[in-house]
């Protein structure tokens, strides 16, 4: 007997969808998706777990320990000399070691960072840490794609006051009461016109437009630093402390309207992007992208041995171990 | 500037399209308490508690004036926080939609909401609290257990059986102690729940009792071995948050205290209980939402009373009597299901008891306000003599459910259980069954990844590289299965490489092998470790990706099953490299040249294939529970907080039993520091079946259209069908079809 004979009065429900929007993240997110769909996909998304920490270690041991200079500024109002920085370094390491997050080679990267935070703190220390007005200021806001696709777009970012770019000497004129917002990046400059330093502009258009929207006023401009341009040894022994002789220490972005909307369409169609791989067959999500990717990142990749993208990792599959 | 209540009630009315208020009597009840006084709401199941929690936000902002982000808001699991973010966005759009300026300049996003354990250690990051800055959690059980294990916790060495039977980790017929694995199990509960009883260690160092001197020295050294690894397992995490607010950089940013709003409050904890009330303040502005029916996690650390009791902690901690509400429409059932959900939780001999509160004092019954309606009986039976004849008769079911076109997705229909394991004692016969009749199903809960083919051959394969003969002579014995499963495996790469076809799988795990053996040994060095061309270390990580970047396992990474298995390998993997050397393979010499180092190749057979060898759950998205186009299977436990058309409960004579937490809570009491602590506690055997019932009629009230209970033998179901309304017990089919049950 059916089933259907019983149930007398039975009305058909409907499937429920409970989607909820997605929290993306600009750089952990659209930036990762913009950079490699699929080690992306594979390490964002899914969440395997990468056997290469180095790059990781490096950015988080920067962060900590300018962080840390920074609470110690607000305290204190003096800023670290070199040996109290590699003490700095040091411990921040210890905490990272102590909980399983390592390097390739951490002596040498050690040393590295506490040279480039050295060079950052006596090239422009002294402007820079006093103007902070909040470090790791949160952005966070409600989106729409242009197919009215609801998403949230977070942030984070330092928040400076006080024309620090002026003080710099940079080449533009500023106001004393200017606000500033700054991001960090470990390595150099991207080359001119790359699709990196394209993406490095919409991402602090996007954080600017994020700031208009939680505070109603657009910042003065957006700071992008390069602290890996303070690794050449030779510029700065004959810089004797001139921030001019890094012209691409510090990248500025100035909040143009049509620019920002320009960032603001190309991360709504990324997050299109992103949502439409989700909702793929799992066998066809996540492929390697048609667009070059850098060769740093490919070398850097678990996935680099069977992607269609980097051809010397297929031949090296074959090699032991 | 603040609105009235009445200005916000028109509000939400200008939310609906119908002008009407979005809240029954009871909601808005809710919704209209002032916030100087707790608020105590017992929301049955389908009453709508997170559409309430998410308007009673708004009117603490817009009408009590509370800044957004001085509201503090958690529930239990990351997919609710996530639903409970949503909703407070759209229901601020809907706000501003329907014409309230003052909700544009809410920021909805710096309102805190999430887990208690993702709270905490986002504030603790965003506060720079020294003690963990950086800190790596412990994320779950088999890390946990990896790293006790690792620390070699004296624990692990003790080898008295009476030790553990007093904990109730012994079975009435064991005669031997725990293996090292199963006793790093035991272990990280025993210090779960002392982390979060907030146990008095001097006491028990004090009591002169062997047992308690010997494990709270244990826990003194797993402390001490956190804090030098710079870790902290998910108990401590919020041992920390404490201990923060109890610092004066935690009093300056409490202030004089948050508005707490806390769903789920029936699975709270005595640590979580303290943390709750101190993030209160002296303001008394604590909400808590919850069911005790639905307590489901005393085998966490739960405590039933924290919401049964609620009147007596806001005396202890705040000197105010808290407000109840009691949520008992249900929008969710068919009303025969609400019927039997009634009659089941109120006709049970086991939840009344006149010295202590079981159930929430004063609690009325569900009213069922369903739209779902139809005359037809809603609860019906499958009982056969034999679990795969039952089975055929749900599979016949489900076929005619979509032949019939009475649902839309097979997703609308789940089969729920105590335990998912796909095992003749488990439900093997209803998983094959849904199998031979083509029926799609996804049972992410079946620990059974570990036999996996393709997972098997995965590990077999590590296995030949590491140890090309699988003689190595190790320097301890292997945990009892882990010499067998490790067997299996290397079989079943063996038949891989046998069969022909994946001669580049085979070249490079031959290659591998010989790189080691030829790899150099530098005598006067104390460790030696297996590089690369260019010097690096190389890591088991390292070959397991190497591995998947040869065939057949590159192609499994792109199905669904295998792929989310494979990851599950890879992110054990990767915890237990974190505690382990970040998995840098030593080598030394042996007997026809180098190999791996002994103690290296012992840790990975011993601790990381143990820790996988005999049940691995299968991975879930955090964000998907339901998988669209397949019948769902899973434990009632996972069920929490779905809805379903179509329930099948399976196998009703599968109950949880009296265990180690039982025993836990009775053993380790006399050192409990919990300050609103009851008085009376039922005896062991009595919780455990509150447990029982608590868990079915989750299982029950999950159903929407359709509650259909499958088994064998209606006898034996007795404990989870309750009496009848006169009090008489249901332990027959006769019994059944009395109250209206339909056997199909």
């Amino acid at each position: 007997m059916s089933i259907s004979s019983l149930l007398t009065g039975w009305t058909v429900p409907s499937k429920h969808n409970e989607d909820h929007p997605h929290k993306y993240s600009i750089t952990g997110d659209i930036l990762a998706f913009k950079q490699c769909k699929r080690q992306y996909g594979y390490f964002k998304v899914r969440g395997f777990s990468s056997a290469t920490a180095t790059d990781r270690y490096f950015g988080i041991l920067m962060h900590d320990v300018l962080d840390r200079i920074n609470r110690d500024y607000q305290l204190t109002s003096t800023l670290p000399d070199h040996t109290e920085i590699k003490v700095l370094v040091a411990e921040a390491h210890d905490r990272l070691y102590r909980s399983g997050i390592r390097s390739y080679d951490p002596r040498t990267q050690q040393e590295r960072a506490a040279k480039l935070i050295d060079r950052f703190v006596q090239l422009i220390g002294s402007q820079f840490f006093p103007n902070i007005r909040e470090t790791e200021y949160r952005l966070e806001r409600a989106l729409q794609t242009h197919t009215s696709r609801d998403y949230i777009l977070t942030g984070v970012v330092d928040v400076l006051s006080g024309a620090v770019s002026h003080a710099l000497g940079l080449h533009f004129s500023t106001e004393p009461d200017d606000i500033e917002i700054w991001d960090y990046k470990s390595g150099t400059i991207p080359d001119k016109g790359s699709r990196e330093l394209r993406d490095y502009e919409y991402q602090m258009r996007v954080y600017a437009e994020l700031y208009q929207q939680q505070n109603g006023v657009y910042p003065s401009r957006s700071v992008l630093v390069f602290v890996g341009e303070l690794d050449d040894d030779t510029r700065w022994t004959v810089a004797k402390a001139d921030p001019t002789m890094f012209p691409s220490l510090i990248y500025v972005v100035h909040p143009h309207p049509s620019h920002i909307q320009t960032a603001m369409d190309d991360f709504h169609q990324t997050v299109e992007d992103i949502e439409t791989e989700r909702t793929k067959s799992y066998h066809l999500q996540w492929e390697a992208p048609t667009h070059s990717v850098k060769q740093q990142t490919c070398e850097a990749c678990d996935l680099r041995f069977n992607c269609t993208n980097y051809a010397t990792g297929a031949k090296r599959r074959s090699d032991p171990l | 500037m603040p609105i009235s209540v009445k200005a916000y009630l028109d509000a939400l009315r200008n939310t609906t399209s119908d002008g009407t208020l979005p809240l029954n009597t009871d909601q808005e009840r809710a919704i209209r308490h002032n916030y100087t006084e707790p608020l105590w709401v017992i929301a049955g199941p389908g009453t709508g508690k997170t559409h309430t929690l998410a308007w009673l936000v708004f009117k603490r902002i817009l009408v009590d004036d509370i800044p957004p982000h001085r509201v503090f808001l958690t529930t239990f699991t990351r997919k609710a926080a996530a639903e409970l973010e949503s909703r407070l966005l759209f229901n601020c759009q809907k706000l501003i939609q329907g014409g309230l300026t003052e909700a544009e300049a809410i920021d909805v996003l710096s309102i805190q909401v999430g887990t208690l354990h993702g709270l905490c250690s986002r504030i603790l990051q965003d506060q720079r609290y020294d003690r963990t800055l950086r800190i790596r959690i412990l994320e779950d059980e088999l890390t946990q257990q990896f790293f006790i294990r690792r620390s070699n916790n004296l624990l692990l060495k003790c080898d008295d059986i009476s030790f553990w039977d007093r904990f109730g980790f012994m079975k009435p017929n064991d005669r031997y102690p725990p293996t090292t694995a199963k006793r790093a199990e035991n272990v990280s509960k025993l210090f779960n729940r002392m982390t979060e009883n907030d146990v008095d260690l001097s006491a028990m160092l004090a009591s002169g009792d062997p047992d308690f001197t010997t494990l709270a020295q244990a826990y003194q050294a797993y402390q001490q071995e956190l804090d030098k690894k710079h870790r902290t397992d998910q108990a401590h995490l919020q041992r920390h948050f404490l201990d923060f607010l109890n610092t004066p950089q935690g009093a300056a940013w409490l202030g004089s205290g948050l508005t707490v709003l806390v769903d789920e409050y029936q699975d709270t904890n005595p640590i979580q209980e303290q943390i709750y009330f101190k993030l209160t303040g002296t303001s008394g502005d604590l909400t808590v939402v919850g069911d005790d029916d639905q307590s489901l996690y005393r085998f966490r650390g739960a405590t039933v009373e924290a919401l049964v009791d609620f009147d007596h902690a806001c005396t202890h901690y705040l000197s105010k009597t808290p407000t109840p509400v009691y949520l008992h429409e249900n929008r969710r059932s068919h009303p025969k299901i609400v019927e039997w959900v009634n009659r089941f939780i109120t006709y049970h001999p086991e939840m009344s008891d006149p010295r202590v509160r079981v159930r929430a004092p004063g609690k009325p019954p569900l009213v069922c306000t369903s739209d779902i309606r139809g005359n037809y009986p809603a609860v019906m039976a499958i009982s056969r003599t034999t679990n795969p004849l039952a089975s055929q008769q749900v599979a016949a079911v489900i076929q005619d459910l979509v032949a019939q076109n009475l649902i839309e997705d097979l997703s609308q229909i789940a089969l729920l259980t105590f335990s998912t394991r796909e095992t003749i004692r488990g439900i093997s016969a209803y998983t094959d069954a849904l199998s031979n009749a083509g029926i799609p199903f996804y049972n992410p809960r079946n620990r059974i990844a570990q036999r996996d083919q393709r997972f098997q051959e995965m590990i077999g394969a590590l296995c030949w590289i590491l140890d090309p003969s699988g003689a190595t002579p190790l320097p301890a014995s292997l945990p009892r299965g882990v010499p067998e499963y490790i067997a299996a495996t290397r079989n079943a790469f063996q038949d891989l490489i046998m069969s022909g076809s994946y001669p580049d799988l085979g070249t490079y795990v031959s290659s591998s092998q010989g790189a080691i053996q030829s790899a150099h040994i530098d005598p006067a060095k104390s460790r030696n470790y297996l590089t690369r061309t260019g010097g690096r270390r190389v890591t088991l990580s390292h070959i397991l990706y190497k591995l998947l970047a040869h065939e057949p396992f590159a192609t499994s990474m792109t199905d669904p099953a295998a792929g989310e298995r494979l990851k599950a390998l890879n992110l054990i993997l990767s915890e237990y490299e974190s505690l382990y050397d970040d998995g840098e393979l030593k080598i030394e010499t042996g007997p026809t040249g180098s190999q791996i180092e002994k103690w290296t190749l012992y840790n990975i057979q011993a601790v990381f294939i143990e820790g996988i060898h005999d049940g691995l759950n299968d991975p879930e998205d955090d964000e998907v529970s339901v998988q669209e186009g397949l019948v769902n299977v899973m434990t009632i436990h996972q069920s929490k907080g779905l809805e379903f058309e179509v329930v099948f409960v399976l196998r009703p004579d599968k109950q949880p039993f009296l265990g180690d937490t039982h025993a836990l809570e009775d053993t380790l009491d006399p050192y409990v520091r919990w300050p609103t602590k009851p008085a009376i506690r039922r005896p062991a055997r009595l919780r455990a079946a509150e447990d029982a019932v608590r868990l079915f009629f989750v299982a029950y009230s999950r159903a929407k259209r359709l509650l259909i209970l499958t088994g064998t033998q209606v006898r034996d179901w007795d404990r989870v069908l309750g009496q009848d309304g006169a009090g008489a017990a249901l332990n027959q089919k006769s019994h059944l079809q009395r109250i209206g049950v339909h056997f199909l």
